[in-house]
């Protein structure tokens, strides 16, 4: 097992994945925090405008609202493109720029459709895909004696290709969407939601459960909050929405907020301890993306296990208050950005096991990944 | 400065912002819980009128005296929506009174599809701002003549956003066909309202009103065009009635003041015919009784 794992991460593989992540880095911290503020303060549904009531007094409201969606449209928005250029780039031996630009102008290529100019699948979404078909660029063109033909080739097989998606999806429909889980399947199973979304998370997918998504949409959610309103007992105790998004999100996927405590504790290293404090901020809203990539969570085998088993610690310590009385079931409707720490406060209405409940639960995830950090760190001194 | 007094300073600014934001947004929350319980507890279920092209607000005081006279009476309130969606108010919802009236009317109360679209969308405006205002989630529609098509325009394009529920609408003299009185010939606005039909809320039960003065209309809409309702109502609403109504005031204009149709909304519109006035104050009673003296 040890000597695989070395094996791993002395591969071409791992190498080119950190050399995009490194190079993808700058970008991805300016667009979390251009997205964090975006999105917690300067929308209209956001945290802070909804409490503080910003829209009415704030001068310039709508403008830094525009400003920063641009900000996010063209940093976080293009990862996915980014992720294939600089995959292309490190992957290919020989003709490294015109690997690089195969991966960026075949990325786009290929996930244009007459629906989306623009679309998911070239940001955070494509980080995935992007990497895949980068590392495939890559080697295409570095094997090559004539690069530029296989190229320009390439290209005219991604065209041809993507008119061929195109009209296939207008008989079925977008064929992500049709296989991809949807999250009201599972609003009733929160550990296998913990899990999947973990999965989903460390691949660096898209996640089923969004730590950006509103809280309140489902049918179960609503019938929880009625009954509440109407002081009857709550219906349904073990959902996404009671259990699993305001205990054990914190920080985004994989309780992302503990990992990064984690990392100040027991990583010494400067660059990751500065890494990790400019990640703290924006992950209080969910996104910590700058240490996903930055500290290469994804597709980190060693980091998988911490990543899966921090929610579901989390998500087990609520059922345990839960069905124990200890504290009351969270089914107020709080904004989707509000602080991690404070979501099942407010979404109990201010029950004080519920605090005591998520401190406890995100102090448990800490233990849990500060072996893993410290492992980490006698790796790569080692190393 | 010395390192210990910058991070001193940094805590002690973290923790002055974080138990801000911590105060806040709890007092924020309470008070979101609080108007929730209200509005979830909330029993009023207010009857709502909107009147027809070129009638105000004042269209409804004849028809609600003479149901005020028939019963204890309900409190009148009456609002007329500007062209920029603030609202005129006059009268009053009386305290305690579960179902008052509202009348909704339009500044802007011209003919003509386009016209018409603007209405429903003034409508709903006005009832988001009179939820908000009277705490209530659901309420009953009356709507006169074109006040039907924007009452209709309102539940296929607006109601599943809104947060309330309609369990009655009763359109009287509701031209859906316009002023065209074969049926084979639909008006754009007909079949738009047909292609939305399946937005309508299920459980909704529909009294379609059409008077005659002749054998084919009540002088102003044809009663082709009041019947063609069927097509967006039939087998999409829970229940859908037709009456027509003959005799006296069966003219378009005077059939908010026709006996029938006053007896056929007490019957089927009002939840609460006969208010509880042990409940009310002297002072409520009275209003309730006189909607047309002035108030405020």
């Amino acid at each position: 097992m040890k000597n695989l794992y070395h094996a791993y991460a002395a591969s071409r593989f791992h190498h080119v994945l950190q050399a995009t992540f490194t190079a993808m880095l700058p970008v991805i911290i300016i667009g979390t925090w251009a997205q964090a503020l975006l999105v917690s303060v300067f929308s209209r549904n956001s945290f802070f405008a909804t409490v503080f009531g910003l829209a009415h007094w704030l001068p310039g409201f709508v403008q830094l609202h525009i400003g920063l969606d641009l900000l996010v449209t063209y940093t976080l928005g293009i990862s996915g493109v980014l992720a294939a250029v600089f995959a292309a780039n490190a992957m290919a031996t020989a003709n490294r720029r015109l690997a690089a630009i195969l991966g960026g102008s075949g990325f786009l290529l290929l996930n244009t459709s007459p629906l989306t100019t623009f679309g998911q699948n070239l940001g955070l979404d494509g980080l995935l895909p992007g990497f895949l078909f980068g590392l495939l660029c890559g080697w295409w063109v570095a094997r090559s004696r004539h690069p530029q033909r296989r190229v320009a080739g390439f290209l005219v097989v991604l065209a041809a290709l993507r008119v061929g998606l195109n009209s296939v999806e207008k008989v079925t429909g977008p064929l992500l969407a049709a296989v991809w889980p949807s999250a009201s399947d599972t609003h009733q199973w929160p550990f296998l939601a913990a899990l999947g979304n973990s999965i989903c998370g460390w691949l660096g997918l898209p996640a089923p459960v969004s730590p950006l998504s509103p809280l309140l949409a489902n049918g179960t959610a609503t019938a929880n909050l009625n009954a509440v309103l109407a002081n009857k007992a709550v219906p349904y105790l073990d959902t996404i929405g009671t259990l699993y998004r305001p205990f054990a999100l914190l920080g985004g996927v994989g309780m992302a907020l503990a990992l990064i405590i984690a990392i100040l504790i027991a990583d010494h290293r400067p660059d990751k301890r500065r890494l990790a404090k400019t990640t703290l901020v924006p992950s209080l809203v969910g996104l910590s993306w700058p240490i996903l990539l930055g500290y290469s969570v994804i597709l980190e085998p060693l980091l998988l296990i911490p990543f899966i088993l921090a929610p579901l610690a989390a998500t087990g310590i609520a059922w345990l208050a839960l069905h124990t009385h200890l504290m009351a079931s969270a089914v107020y409707q709080v904004p989707a950005t509000t602080p991690g720490p404070l979501i099942a406060w407010l979404a109990t209405n201010g029950n004080w096991p519920a605090l005591v409940v998520t401190l406890l639960g995100l102090a448990v995830a800490v233990l849990i990944y500060l072996p893993f950090v410290k492992r980490l760190v006698g790796g790569e001194l080692h190393a | 400065m010395p390192k210990w007094l910058t991070r001193t300073l940094f805590g002690l600014a973290c923790v002055l912002l974080g138990g801000g934001i911590f105060i806040a947004s709890t007092q924020w929350m309470h008070q979101q819980v609080h108007t929730a319980r209200v509005v979830h507890n909330s029993r009023m279920q207010p009857i709502i009128l909107v009147p027809g092209s070129s009638a105000t607000q004042e269209r409804f005081n004849s028809l609600i005296t003479t149901l005020n006279q028939q019963t204890t009476g309900h409190s009148l309130l009456k609002i007329t929506v500007n062209t920029d969606g603030s609202l005129t108010k006059s009268g009053k919802i009386a305290a305690r009174d579960n179902e008052p009236y509202i009348v909704i009317a339009f500044a802007n109360n011209h003919d003509g599809y386009n016209n018409i679209k603007k209405q429903a969308r003034w409508f709903d405006r006005a009832l988001t701002s009179l939820t908000a205002t009277y705490h209530f989630n659901r309420f009953r529609a009356i709507g006169h003549s074109n006040g039907g098509l924007v009452l209709t325009l309102f539940l296929e394009k607006y109601y599943a956003k809104a947060d309330v529920t309609v369990d009655r609408l009763m359109t009287i003299g509701t031209p859906y066909n316009l002023e065209e009185s074969k049926s084979a010939n639909r008006t754009q606005m007909l079949n738009d309202m047909i292609k939305a039909r399946k937005k309508l809320p299920k459980a909704l039960t529909v009294y379609s009103l059409a008077g005659t003065e002749t054998y084919d209309g009540d002088g102003t809409v044809p009663l082709n065009s009041v019947e063609t309702g069927k097509y967006i109502y039939q087998n999409q609403v829970k229940h859908y009635t037709q009456i027509t109504v003959t005799g006296d005031n069966a003219s378009h204009s005077d059939l908010p003041q026709n006996r029938e149709i006053i007896n056929y909304i007490q019957q089927y519109m009002l939840l609460t015919p006969n208010q509880d006035l042990r409940q009310g104050q002297d002072g409520d009673r009275q209003r309730r009784l006189n909607p047309e003296t002035p108030e405020n």
